[in-house]
Formats: structure tokens, sequence, C-alpha cells
């Protein structure tokens, strides 16, 4: 416990670690001001929500929407500027209902199952769990249906735009900002001695060199910590910028929510039923053992490569190859490869804005990422004892 | 001469130099080599290109009205199609050619070479259109002056702008980054090593910090030298240097106003120079933070947010639609061509950093 604090001492006293959240911090701010100016109409969305705050379930608006919308109107409404301007938002809306956002009652997943088959080649056990998956699917729909999740107005035409800021670009950013942190206070943490050519007096000690596992563990504990307090004050700023309270408690699942890919447009089914603030939470709960998986790997590249310098560099190369290397089984048709890559960090990383969905060709299984964080984290663990014995094995060179 | 030449040893480090090879065919695979697989990217942008190809042969860079009368006599040759119909009848639609005998790319073909005439019929409308809907009065003075000086008649394709300022992009991110990775431990090795106190005690002194800038320098050209060279051969299989002495002013296409007239060639020449100028800002922070951190990571970490703003946000902003009207950059400054001024400010910095950590060590 005390090597672990004095390690942590370490960790604290480093200057850089501070400075690079509250750089982070300041990023993530300036995003959220200018999304907030910029990328949506934001008069609308305020509007959208003072009429989502006088209901729970959107059900009935088609035929109540004239009364709703006068309530919304009644909120929102400040001066002679703000009437004219909310009737206009009452025709978008309007017409955005009028659009319809039931989907749930006629959505059949094998659609989608049979076009990731067909497009992608996809044969033998591949195809198998492709299949079952969305026939799974179909049940998770059919409740859908049942709980009228489709029908919650969400931001009504401005869900996409929405959707994106929120958890296409900021979130992605804030996680690999704070996952990049973890990574390197762990290069930091393992290549220390190293660095300060205390190698051979540390690992000469009573401890020797199991003072690793030490080290790893005040760099996760630390990365997860920076974790906490990067995403903690970043979500304050966003939820301070967005702050519309009907809209995080509408149901991610709404009909306006639609996910758009090169195959055509679907819509964001959840594995569960989530409104917009659940949701968030939870991926940010993803998003932090996520992050002791990037730690892991770090670890393991810490430990084999001892320059932290030469480790931050095969960890960047590492990345991209997870990155790229998918895409390219997928063009080449070597689709299990694609599957199997799909459970690396990185590729996990890039597809957390679809976290807890159906996610598409990325997934095989149902709660994808759920089993692709636990595979991680058990391949990382398996990985770090080799690892840590391949590193016994060797003589400390200085 | 001897010492800077084991600076230079010391820099291209083989480990990181392979690893950079990889990264690099990694990257080209998964952000550049679409831009050469797919270009012209399918209908009717082939059709479009396979046009203004043989405009370009037949015309030469610019079209005149002489010329545009040809081109419709020729087309209304090919597709035998009466002398008295109008282009605006033409734009209807392709019923009145065949589609079995021209096939579908035929109908494209048919369709692009309409729409060319057409668009070069009504420039001058569409300028006025943008004179209306231009924010700034130097907007609207380059607009009028485009009018004045008929600067709107290159016969250049519509995706070769865009797919040469998409593939440059990704490059330059791509250059700058690799000059970080293999500059970064250039000077920080020496200091976590300790072998600066040596170096400072020896014959040469604090020189060595004179010399090994002039080896991260020249490193750091050499290294930019050979990726531009490697990606514009890689480049040059889409043969867009066919239209090196095209005007970047077309009409043809949908449209984009420049605050330069100048040709394709130069404008890729421009935008090789602002990468030049953004990885003379990147080596100012890696010299900077090369010679001033204590640890690999803590420069990493300094590089890290630096390497964000300047590659992946100002390069990006500045280098998408590069010179044009509605560039980013150029918008919220209200200066045109403010993209250039940027990189100048920023290769500036970059010096005044070196100067800064040069006196700084020195001392």
């Amino acid at each position: 416990m005390r090597l672990f604090l004095e390690e942590g001492k370490k960790l604290a006293s480093f200057r850089m670690l501070w400075l690079y959240i509250l750089l982070c911090i300041l990023l993530n701010g300036m995003m959220i001001g200018y999304y907030s100016l910029r990328g949506y109409d934001q008069a609308f969305v305020r509007y959208v929500d003072a009429v989502a705050a006088g209901q729970e379930n959107f059900a009935d608006q088609q035929e109540n929407l004239a009364d709703q919308t006068g309530k919304g109107q009644e909120d929102a409404a400040v001066d002679d500027d703000g009437v004219e301007q909310d009737a206009s938002n009452q025709e978008r809306l309007q017409a955005a209902v009028g659009d319809g956002i039931g989907w749930c009652s006629e959505y059949q997943t094998e659609q989608l199952a049979e076009r990731y088959v067909s497009v992608y080649h996809l044969k033998g056990i591949c195809k198998w769990l492709m299949e079952k998956k969305y026939e799974k699917l179909q049940e998770r729909v059919d409740a859908m249906a049942e709980e009228g999740a489709d029908l919650s107005l969400y931001a009504a035409d401005q869900t996409e735009q929405i959707q994106e800021i929120i958890f296409s670009v900021l979130c992605r950013c804030m996680y690999i900002e704070a996952f990049l942190l973890s990574v390197f206070l762990m290069f930091y943490s393992l290549g220390y001695e190293h660095a300060n050519a205390t190698e051979a007096m540390v690992y000469a000690s009573k401890r020797g060199r199991q003072i690793l596992f030490t080290k790893m563990m005040a760099a996760i504990v630390f990365g997860m910590l920076s974790y906490v307090l990067l995403l903690g004050a970043t979500s304050l700023i966003l939820f301070r910028a967005f702050d519309y309270p009907a809209i995080w408690d509408s149901n991610i699942s709404s009909g306006y929510n639609i996910v758009r890919e090169t195959l055509g447009a679907k819509p964001f089914i959840t594995w569960a039923s989530f409104t917009l603030r659940e949701y968030y939470l939870f991926s940010v709960l993803l998003g932090l053992v996520l992050n002791i998986s990037f730690s892991l790997l770090a670890a393991c590249l810490g430990i084999l490569f001892r320059n932290e310098y030469m480790g931050e560099v095969f960890f960047f190369l590492l990345g991209l190859a997870m990155f790229s290397l998918p895409y390219f089984f997928a063009r080449v048709g070597f689709m299990t490869g694609y599957f199997v890559l799909e459970f690396s960090p990185v590729c996990l990383w890039f597809l957390s804005p679809y976290w807890l969905t159906e996610s598409g060709i990325a997934a095989l299984f149902p709660w994808h990422e759920i089993c692709a964080l636990g595979i991680e984290l058990l391949a990382g663990a398996v990985l770090l004892k080799w690892c840590y014995y391949i590193f016994c094995r060797k003589d400390i060179r200085i | 001469m001897m010492v800077l030449r084991e600076e230079i040893r010391k820099i291209w480090n083989g480990k990181i130099v392979f690893m950079l090879i990889l990264m690099g065919v990694l990257y080209f695979y998964l952000f550049m080599s679409f831009n050469v697989r797919y270009f012209p990217n399918g209908h009717p942008a082939l059709e479009q290109y396979q046009l203004m190809s043989d405009w370009k042969k037949l015309y030469g860079d610019t079209m005149d009205d002489r010329e545009r009368a040809d081109a419709e006599r020729r087309f209304k040759e090919q597709f035998a199609i009466a002398a008295e119909v109008s282009v605006e009848d033409l734009l209807e639609g392709s019923d009145l050619v065949e589609e079995e005998k021209a096939g579908k790319e035929g109908i494209e073909y048919w369709n692009q070479w309409v729409s060319a005439l057409y668009d070069y019929d009504i420039r001058n409308e569409r300028l006025k259109e943008a004179m209306d809907a231009a924010p700034t009065p130097a907007m609207q003075k380059r607009i009028r002056e485009i009018t004045e000086k008929d600067e709107m008649t290159a016969v250049l394709p519509y995706e070769i702008m865009g797919n040469t300022i998409e593939y440059w992009r990704w490059g330059a991110s791509f250059i700058l980054f690799s000059i970080l990775i293999l500059l970064a431990p250039a000077v920080a090795k020496d200091r976590m090593t300790g072998v600066q106190t040596l170096q400072y005690s020896s014959k040469v002194g604090r020189k060595i910090t004179k010399i090994q800038l002039l080896a991260m320098l020249l490193s750091a050209l050499f290294l930019f030298l050979l990726e531009v060279a490697v990606m514009e051969g890689i480049y040059a299989q889409n043969q867009t240097w066919r239209f090196w002495g095209t005007s970047i002013m077309r009409c043809f296409g949908y449209e984009q106003l420049y605050w330069y007239n100048m040709s394709y060639g130069g404008y890729f020449l421009c935008i090789l120079f602002l990468t030049l100028l953004y990885a003379i800002c990147i080596l100012g922070f890696t010299f900077l933070f090369s010679a001033h951190s204590k640890s690999y990571t803590s420069l990493l970490l300094k590089m890290v947010p630096v390497y964000g703003c300047l590659a992946v946000f100002l390069l990006h902003l500045s280098l998408c639609d590069l010179f044009d009207l509605n560039n980013t950059v150029s918008s919220f400054t209200g200066i045109p061509g403010s993209e250039l001024w940027l990189a100048l400010g920023l290769a500036a910095l970059g010096v005044v950093l070196i100067a800064v950590s040069f006196r700084v060590k020195k001392s």
C-alpha cells in the first residue's frame, strides 16, 4: 500500500497531467460553445423542449398537437418577437410530427439482417450469428412498440444534429483524450525507472520486478481518476449548455433518431429502453471500462518496450492497425478477421456513438460492446501476465 | 560536420523510421487511397471528367463564345439533334437521345455536355446571384472583378479540386505527424540520459544546440520532400497534372469562387507551401518541447494538443476549399486569403519558438 501511495504521489506530481486535463476541458468547452451556437437550431430545440415538458409520452401528439404546442408557447413566449418565432416553430414541429415518427409497429429487423448478409457476403457462423442477432432485435422492436419509444419527441427534426454533436463528436473526442492520457500515464509510470536509470536499484530491491504491478495499479487508478475528472467537468459544461431537461428525459430510440450509414438509413434501436440522460451515463460508464482496457494494452507494451517513447510510438502504430485492418479485411472479404478486430479497443472507441444498439455490421452479438469489454479485460490480463513472464526472463541491461 | 552527421544519424533511428513507414502504409490505406482508387468517383463525375478532357484538347485551358458555339455544333452532330433545338430544351430531359443506342454512360455524357453548355451560358447570372448573396464588401469586389475580367471560363473538371484538396489534407496531417514523431526525441534524449553535460563540456560546447537544430531542420526538410515525392508519385496515377496550367476559375459543375485567379498547378504548389509553413510551426514546437521536457511522456502530452490544434483543426480548416470565398478561416476573419496569413503567422511563431528555446539553452 505504501508503495502504491508513493507511485501515486509520483504520478500526482506530474505537472503535465494536470495541464493536459485543463487543456482538454478548455478544448471541449470551446467545442460545446461552438456547436451550441452553430451546430443546431437552438430556438427550435428550446421550443421542442418546452412542448415535451408538458407531456411524458408523445403518443397522442398528432391529435393534441395544437393544445400541447399552445402550452409550450405559453412557457416559451416572452415578447412579440418570441411569439412570432414560436408560431414558426409550431408550424415546423407540426410538419415534423405530420411526417410521422412511429415506425416500431411495422418494422421488420430481418430486412437489416438480409442487407448485411447480402452486401458483405456473410457465410457460415457469421451469417447465422448475424441473423440470430436481428431475430433477437425483433423482440426488442416489438417491446418498443408496446412502450411507444418511437413516439418520443426527442428534439424533433433537430434530433440527428443533437445526437451527432453529443455522441459522434463530443463523446468520441472526450473518450480519446482520456484514453490517451491513461495510456501515457501507464508508459510514464512503467518507463520511469528506465528513464531515470534506477532500474537496477529498484529491481534488486525486496519487491523486485513485482513493483511493476504496483506501478500499473497506480497508473490505472490515476487514469480512471483523470477520466472521471475530465468527463465530469465536460459533462457539467454540456448539461449547462444543452439545458433541455425534457429532451434529456426523452427516449433515445425516438422515431427522429436515425442512423445513416453507407447502406442506408435505419432507426436507432437499443437493446434496452434508455432515456437520453441514461444513455449518456451508461455510455460514460462503458467509456470508463474501456479506459482500463486501453491502460492494460499500454501496460503490456510498457513492459515489453521499457523505453517509453518506443512503446508510445508502437502504441500509435498498433492503434492505426486496429483501426484500418478491419476495413482491409472487409474489402478483401475476410469477414472473420473483420469481426475479430471489431473487438479491439480502438474499434470499440470508434463505435461509441452506437454503443448499446444493434451496431450494424460491426457486431455479431447483442450487447456487443459489453461482450467486447469483457473479452478485452480478460485478454488484457492474460497478455499482461505473459508480457511480465517475458520481462522476468530478460536481463536488465543498463 | 562529423557531429552534424552523428546528430542526423541519431534522429533517423531505424526502429522509429520503420514504424513510421508502417504507419504511413496503414494511414494511406485508411485515409488517402480512396482518392486515388475512385477518381473520378462514379457518375456523373466520370463523364464530366471525360468531357472536360476532350474540351481541353480541342479548346485549350479556357473557353470563349466561339468555342462554346463549336461545342454545341459538335454535340448536335454527335447525337443527331436538329440545329434549332436550344440548350434549354435539351436540359428538359434526355429523351431526345435513344437510350438503347447511347447506353447509360452515353446518356450521362449527353447530360454533362448539355449541363456544361448551360453552365457556360449562365455563368454571369450565377455570379450575379453570388454577388447578391455575398456578405462582405471584399467578396462583392472580388465577384465584380471576376465578372469584369470574365475569369470564369476555365475548362476544368469539378472533381479535380475537391479530390486534390481531400488527398493533400490527409497527406499534410501525416507529414506533420511524422515530423513530430521523428524529431521529438532529438534533444530530449540527450537531456534525459544526462549526455548534455558531457556535450557542453566537450570541445563543441554549447554550439551543439545549433548543430542539433540544424540536424533537425535538415531532417524535417528531407522528410517533408520525401513524403511529398512519395504521395505525389502515387497521386500522379490520377493524371490531374494534365490540367496543370488550367485556371481554377471554372464555370462547369457546382459553383466555386476563389480570391485569386491561379492555375491548378499553382494552387497545388500553394497547398504544399502551406503544409511547409505548418511543418515549420510544428518543428518549432517540437524543438521547444524536446529541449524542455523531462520525460518523453511529458513531451508527447504537450505535443498532442498542439498537433490536434494545428493539424486536425487549423490545417484542415485552411486547406478545406483553400482560397475559396467561403473558406472557414477567411470567412471568420473577413480578410481575403487569410489561410495563407494564418500559416505564415504560425510559421513565424515556430521560428520565434526555436529562437527562444535556442537562447534559453545557450544561456
